[in-house]
């Protein structure tokens, strides 16, 4: 590890030392409680890297690196979008090993999806670490995964540079086992023109957070975020999202969608902000919630953040369960409760999932985790 | 095929009873019409032995081919060959009209024994039903009733009737919301469905309904109880004099 990665590990140390695991009386983690994190054991740190990155080893117009081996101007990025000011970013960089870099070269499309696989099991802990940069005019599509069925604690950074007119799509899945503890970020800044989609599943592990931070730092830039809690037993999931229109003329959207079950609890805090000079904006956001029980609960809060004064920004939120009389018409056309729970849940996600016809990620690993909750859930019980 | 004894229903919520000892027969092939004024307990009637949430019925007793249907679940019902035309088709946003009929199509078809239809002979039979009713075949890709003007949801209806078949249909004032074409083509959808076994019943307010889809047996819903029972020339009184000798003060 260089000096310049040792230092910002230094610095996230003594960062995280004095910040602590947060609890509840910390704005951000009021519906998160990570107080308790302070007696966990996780066991010994593993490896911090997806498993098969050796898979995009001589894809054409992409350089897969270590911030060790890059030059100064990559390794000044490492850590440059991530705020040590959040005790998951400290902590998860105190620990960080090695960064993997991907590296797309300017103007180059990448056909196929960079696919970040983790599947990890036993009592152990991991900080994956990635830098993703899009040089200008680029495009490719990127692939995380967070599978298996440790006991401890996964803790990855993403942080993703999108230059001038370069465009990345982001499929994030989390479906880690019902013992694992999720902590993660994603950092993201788009540049003049550039645009960027990140999707996230969330379907898995016991206690989830998932930080979300997208700067949209030039004129022209758009940030669509989509993301899906699929959750059921006792599981806590929590998406933040941050978007920050630090440029005129840029938009956003972003649409969030939870379905809950059992005693579980869904947590989205999303907040938009508009800086002072960041003229003729559009910023959209949804957040949906759908009680399966009446054990389950969902807490949605959206913010705006406004400082400039020729914006259109809108947000809402809603929560609630089934429409029963839906639920009545459905049965009374011979379509039994189970089936017509699980259609009218299908319908509730449609939204978030109906722009990516055709993506393979979706095809291949999405729907084979979407279809194992609905039929768990309907299957385990059909009265709830 | 149908019969309803002494059947006492109340709204489970405020206990308030809105059936008092109805009864009523209703053999294959017939055609029975219910008329009353508002609140006289017609479309709970039809709740009632849909099976819908939030009524309890506190005594009497329904039979549906010799069997007690009101130990059935909803679709339990839908599968024995119950069917309700519902007055508010419920919109239901995200499910496809497509995938939903064929969906409630195949869910019968099993619990009654048949063989599934593929993808490939339901849109074939779907389309055909469709045409029959001038329905848009657009009209299939959209979500269920989203969108739909009155008379399409009335249509609609007719076509999920004519996919499940029946044997027992009940009307639940299909007439409201209808222009003078709309009721003429939902009325041939169920006249065209009439056979010796088949039986509907008809509840509306208007007689106008019954000019196009007759009745053998008209009867009169006042205050929970079927006061009156005559041929279709009832009707025709009912529509001259109003209901005002059968409203609840009287």
């Amino acid at each position: 590890m260089t000096s310049v990665l040792a230092n910002l590990r230094q610095d996230a140390d003594t960062r995280f030392a004095s910040l602590g695991w947060p609890n509840r009386r910390v704005e951000a983690y009021k519906y998160t409680d990570l107080s308790a994190l302070k007696q966990a054991d996780f066991g010994a740190v593993v490896a911090n890297k997806a498993h098969d990155l050796n898979a995009l080893n001589g894809i054409e117009g992409l350089t897969l690196t270590t911030a060790s081996q890059a030059d100064a101007e990559v390794q000044a990025k490492v850590g440059s979008l991530l705020p040590l000011s959040d005790a998951v970013a400290a902590y998860s960089t105190a620990h960080m090993d090695e960064v993997t870099v991907l590296h797309v070269a300017a103007n180059t499309k990448i056909e196929q999806p960079l696919i970040l696989d983790h599947h990890r099991s036993g009592k152990n802990a991991s900080f994956p670490r990635y830098l993703v940069i899009l040089e200008r005019g680029a495009e490719a599509d990127l692939v995380e995964r967070y599978a298996g069925d440790s006991e401890g604690l996964t803790s990855p950074v993403v942080e993703v540079f999108v230059a001038a007119g370069a465009h990345l799509k982001h499929y994030r899945a989390l479906s880690e086992g019902s013992a694992t503890t999720h902590l993660g970020w994603t950092a993201t800044e788009l540049d003049r023109d550039a645009s960027y989609r990140h999707v996230a599943l969330n379907h898995g592990a016991a206690l989830a957070r998932h930080n979300i931070r997208v700067t949209l730092a030039g004129s022209g830039a758009h940030v669509d975020l989509l993301g899906l809690h699929l959750l059921q037993g006792k599981q806590s999931c929590d998406s933040h999202t941050f978007i920050k229109h630090a440029a005129p003329h840029t938009t956003s959207n972003e649409v969030y969608k939870s379905v809950v079950a059992d005693a579980a609890n869904s947590i989205f805090q999303g907040k938009i902000y508009v800086a002072k000079d960041s003229q003729k904006i559009e910023g959209n956001q949804m957040s949906r919630g759908l009680l399966l029980g009446p054990r389950a609960r969902v807490n949605n809060k959206p913010e705006l953040e406004i400082y400039a004064d020729d914006v259109i920004c809108s947000h809402g939120s809603t929560v609630g369960a089934l429409d029963e009389s839906a639920l009545f018409y459905l049965r009374a056309r011979g379509i039994p409760a189970a089936k017509a729970k699980q259609l009218m849940v299908e319908a509730f996600i449609k939204e978030v999932l109906e722009d990516l016809d055709g993506v393979s990620e979706l095809e291949t690993h999405w729907k084979p985790l979407i279809d194992a909750y609905l039929s768990s859930v309907f299957s385990s019980a059909p009265d709830a | 095929m149908l019969s309803i004894q002494n059947l006492h229903a109340q709204i489970e919520d405020d206990q308030k009873m809105i059936l008092k000892g109805l009864n009523l027969e209703i053999n294959p092939g017939e055609v029975h019409a219910i008329m009353g004024p508002n609140g006289a307990g017609k479309s709970t009637l039809g709740n009632v032995l849909a099976g819908k949430d939030g009524y309890e019925v506190t005594e009497g007793s329904v039979f549906f081919k010799g069997e007690d249907l009101l130990s059935l679940e909803v679709e339990e019902r839908a599968h024995a060959g119950l069917f309700l035309a519902f007055q508010y088709p419920v919109e239901i946003p995200g499910v496809q009209m497509l995938n939903f009929l064929r969906t409630c199509t195949n869910e019968t078809r099993i619990a009654r024994g048949l063989p599934e239809l593929n993808g490939m002979e339901f849109l074939k039979l779907a389309r055909a039903k469709a045409a029959e009713l001038k329905i848009n075949p657009d009209m299939l890709k959209r979500s269920v009733n989203s969108g739909f003007s009155g008379g399409e949801k009335k249509r609609a209806e007719i076509l999920q009737m004519a996919l499940l078949e029946p044997q027992f249909a009940i009307l639940d004032e299909t007439d409201s919301g209808l222009d003078i074409d709309a009721l003429r083509i939902v009325s041939e959808g169920v006249n065209a469905l009439r056979d010796a076994k088949r039986s509907f019943l008809v509840i509306t307010h208007y007689q106008r309904l019954l000019d196009h889809i007759k009745p053998d047996h008209v009867h009169v819903l006042a205050d929970g109880q079927i006061v009156r029972s005559g041929g279709p020339e009832l009707a025709l009184e009912l529509e001259e004099r109003g209901y005002v000798h059968y409203e609840k003060a009287a």
